[in-house]
């Protein structure tokens, strides 16, 4: 039953909801028999998404600052080297930490930058530059790398969201305090920092699925009707922002990945990052454009050698299982997988064994979308304290990002009227990624 | 207590003991060296022992034997002559052994690494006879791979145990292996649930009094909620192996950076109630501390500054002599101390 106004008499604009459904006609009819959200809309909005897909983009952004030396760029032997050793990789001649045996394995669809500095962002350690391509500004909230490709790659009339992001913990600096960027919210990512969907997500147990469908056509009814007397745009944002919310309930089930198939679940493992990296490739797979992944805390000013061991050893498993899954489900080929962090760890290691910044040089790697597996970009000297060949601004990896994303670096969006660049002036593709 | 004897190198002290057949100091070094220096007078080293590549984790001198034993991050253990330096067995692990310890009876030696799994090899020929996987939690509270970092037998060689990063300890029967008891020991473990998710600590040091009444623990307390690095105090905890339970926590009084950071070895003084160690590591300075603990009054520690984050300690068989050595500033620079603990000196 409807509510009624409070300066209205009761009974006056009552309304009920059968009468109104007796009104809806054949039209309401025929959207009854799929009421089941799961089983109907969810399988066919993917359908049409994965039909519609181009390009799509997973980041793993390993946040706090992974170390390069044990990574992908280390230097067993050097007094900077750390313990762990270097094994060789599925690329002739090319060797990364022992810390990752499992990417070691699928190297041949990854390629490596080892060279990246953030001198070109200024200041000291600009972790936050990296995350949008360009020095920080106060007075502009630039978009981050996966807000811009969300508003190129998205499809506007998906009911699947555009931007998912995926937390392995609730805890974290930088990003929670950015707001929102200049771009708006609307391409602003869908936050889970759980692997758990939360409650709103699902229908009330109290509400039947009739019910909840009768709700849905009597609140658009009135909505159709208030715009056709009053056009506002706010009553359509919020009619988008509603068929949004419905396209997610309707998709619980793939946001819920334990209702994955048990041997995925099995193959990924059950940590968090495993779980979120099987969660970004069901969501890419059925149409979402882009998916971060939030790997938290890199930042191993003490204990660097356990606290990698720790992490490398989730991240190896996972992050190879996706990038072997995603080829075996020919999906590499269109879609973009990269690692981000601030910035590297320093090559002198503290007494209490840890390694503190280091934006002087650092290397990230990245796969699919044209980019070249098994390119090596740039080289660093004997004890990674600096880079010797094709330095590389996080500009520049951007410029790399937006090719292999088909995005137009001449394309601008505006803040107040003012144009401004999606890529920062001065950024050039690597073209060693792509040949 | 005084230093008598200092040394410094450009090389990171990783782990070390004192040699009784010798008399020499052990030191296990970042660039896969074991330097023996003689005590008290340091000077250039008397031998050097080559054979690992990387950090050497742990080094352990067996008297009776007359032979040394030491493992590494390139998972080899290897055994050798005290003096000549042969090797009398060489053998690969699966994993980084990150901790080890002898029996009493010099029969048996016991590894653990960063897999979390307990090896019990035979110390004549290096054979593995057992091992186990099964206790400690694959994760830490934060979703992270926890490792094994410390291992001891009881005296009389009827039990042996484990420390965790997930801050546990697990007490088995020698013989089996058979878990006798997990003991909860969390307060070792710190995670920061308001800024990022640091987390710090773990069971780091185990040792049994030598009455074999009371196994000691050590790592760090509780950490500071917004630091990047060990910034907690020192912690011991006594454990009474029949029951489980608590007997006494240590909490190495603080002043300054002094006192803060992980406990990493502890040495039982000859007279048996004075358990003297070292570690620290606080938030990159690299600034350790030295302590010392009365058993008989617990809540009464001793805490003595160093530059040097200790990673191991040894006392003379005569009690006259305390030798640590660690990391000074940073990894590539190495320190030994010799302190006096007679007042002539």
């Amino acid at each position: 039953m409807g509510r009624a106004h409070p300066d209205c008499v009761p009974n006056e604009h009552t309304f009920y909801r059968r009468q109104f459904l007796g009104t809806m006609g054949a039209g309401t009819a025929a959207i009854v028999p799929n009421l089941n959200p799961l089983t109907g809309l969810c399988s066919e909005l993917a359908a049409q998404q994965t039909k519609r897909r181009g390009k799509s983009l997973i980041v793993i952004y390993l946040g706090g600052g992974w170390s390069q030396f044990e990574t992908w760029d280390p230097k067993p032997g050097q007094p900077t080297g750390g313990p762990y050793g270097a094994i060789p990789t599925s690329v002739p001649g090319l060797h990364i930490s022992e810390l990752l045996p499992g990417t070691a394995g699928i190297m041949h669809h990854l390629a490596v930058v080892r060279s990246i500095s953030n001198g070109s962002l200024g200041g000291n350690h600009d972790g936050g530059g990296v995350l949008i391509g360009r020095p920080l500004d106060k007075s502009v909230t630039y978009p981050t790398l996966a807000e811009i490709a969300t508003r190129v790659l998205h499809d506007a009339d998906s009911q699947l969201p555009y931007h998912v992001e995926l937390q392995t913990n609730s805890v974290f600096r930088y990003e929670s305090t950015a707001g929102v960027s200049a771009l708006g919210p609307r391409y602003a990512p869908l936050v889970f920092s759980t692997t758990e969907v939360p409650p709103l997500f699902y229908r009330m147990p109290e509400l039947s699925e009739l019910d909840h469908h009768d709700r849905e056509q009597l609140r658009s009814f009135l909505s159709r009707n208030f715009l056709r007397r009053h056009h506002v745009d706010r009553v359509e944002a919020y009619n988008q922002s509603h068929a949004r919310v419905r396209g997610l309930m309707a998709c619980d089930s793939l946001l819920d990945v334990e209702q994955a198939p048990q041997e995925d679940l099995e193959r990924y493992g059950t940590y968090p990052l495993a779980r979120h990296c099987l969660s970004a490739r069901r969501l890419v797979e059925a149409g979402v454009p882009v998916v971060k992944i939030r790997d938290t805390w890199w930042d191993t000013h003490a204990d660097c050698f356990e606290g990698h061991h720790a992490l490398c050893t989730n991240f190896d498993h996972a992050f190879s299982t996706l990038i072997q899954d995603l080829v075996e489900r020919d999906m590499l080929k269109t879609t973009l997988v990269v690692t981000l962090s601030e910035f590297g760890r320093k090559p002198t290691i503290g007494a209490d064994l840890g390694r503190d910044h280091y934006p002087a040089t650092w290397s990230a790697v990245m796969a699919g979308c044209g980019v070249h597996g098994g390119a090596i970009v740039g080289r660093t000297n004997e004890d990674g304290t600096e880079i010797v060949e094709r330095k590389v601004s996080p500009t520049d990896l951007f410029a790399s990002y937006f090719h292999a994303l088909d995005i137009d670096p001449e394309e601008d969006f505006y803040v107040q009227g003012r144009p401004i660049p999606m890529l920062e002036h001065g950024g050039k593709v690597i073209e060693e990624l792509f040949t | 207590m005084n230093v008598i004897k200092t040394l410094e190198d450009t090389v990171g002290f990783w782990g070390g003991a004192l040699d009784p057949t010798t008399g020499r100091f052990l030191a296990g070094t970042t660039d896969g060296r074991i330097l023996a220096y003689a005590i008290p007078e340091l000077g250039e080293p008397a031998a050097v022992f080559q054979g690992h590549h990387g950090y050497v984790t742990g080094v352990l001198a067996v008297a009776p034997r007359k032979q040394i034993v030491s493992c590494g991050f390139d998972r080899q253990l290897i055994c050798r002559d005290a003096e000549s330096g042969e090797v009398s067995w060489q053998r690969e692990l699966q994993s980084r052994p990150l901790g080890m310890a002898i029996s009493a009876d010099d029969e048996l030696l016991a590894v653990v690494d960063d897999d979390r799994v307990l090896t019990i090899i035979n110390f004549d020929d290096g054979e593995t006879l057992r091992r186990a996987d099964d206790e400690h939690p694959r994760w830490t509270l934060a979703h992270r791979t926890s490792v094994t970092y410390c291992v001891a037998f009881s005296p009389d060689c009827r039990l042996v145990v484990t420390g965790c990063r997930a801050g546990y300890v697990v007490i088995r029967e020698l013989l089996t292996l058979k878990v006798v008891r997990r003991v909860d020991a969390t307060s070792f473990y710190s995670i920061s649930t308001s800024n990022s998710q640091y987390e710090w600590g773990g069971v780091r040091m185990l040792t049994f009094t030598p009455d074999g009444a009371t196994l000691v623990a050590g790592g760090m307390g509780p950490s500071n909620q917004n630091s990047a690095g060990l910034q907690g105090q020192m912690r011991l905890q006594g454990i009474d192996l029949a029951t489980g339970e608590s007997k006494f926590e240590v909490l190495l009084p603080k002043q300054k950076t002094n006192g803060e950071g992980l406990v990493n070895v502890a040495v039982f003084h000859p007279d048996g109630h004075l358990v003297v160690g070292g570690g620290g590591g606080t938030q990159s300075v690299g600034d350790g501390a030295l302590y010392a603990v009365d058993l008989s009054t617990p809540d009464y520690p001793v805490s003595h500054y160093t530059p040097v984050v200790i990673r191991a300690c040894a006392i003379t068989p005569d009690g006259n002599h305390l030798i640590t050595a660690g990391m000074l500033k940073n990894a590539s620079v190495g320190r030994i101390d010799v302190w006096s603990l007679t007042a002539d000196e």
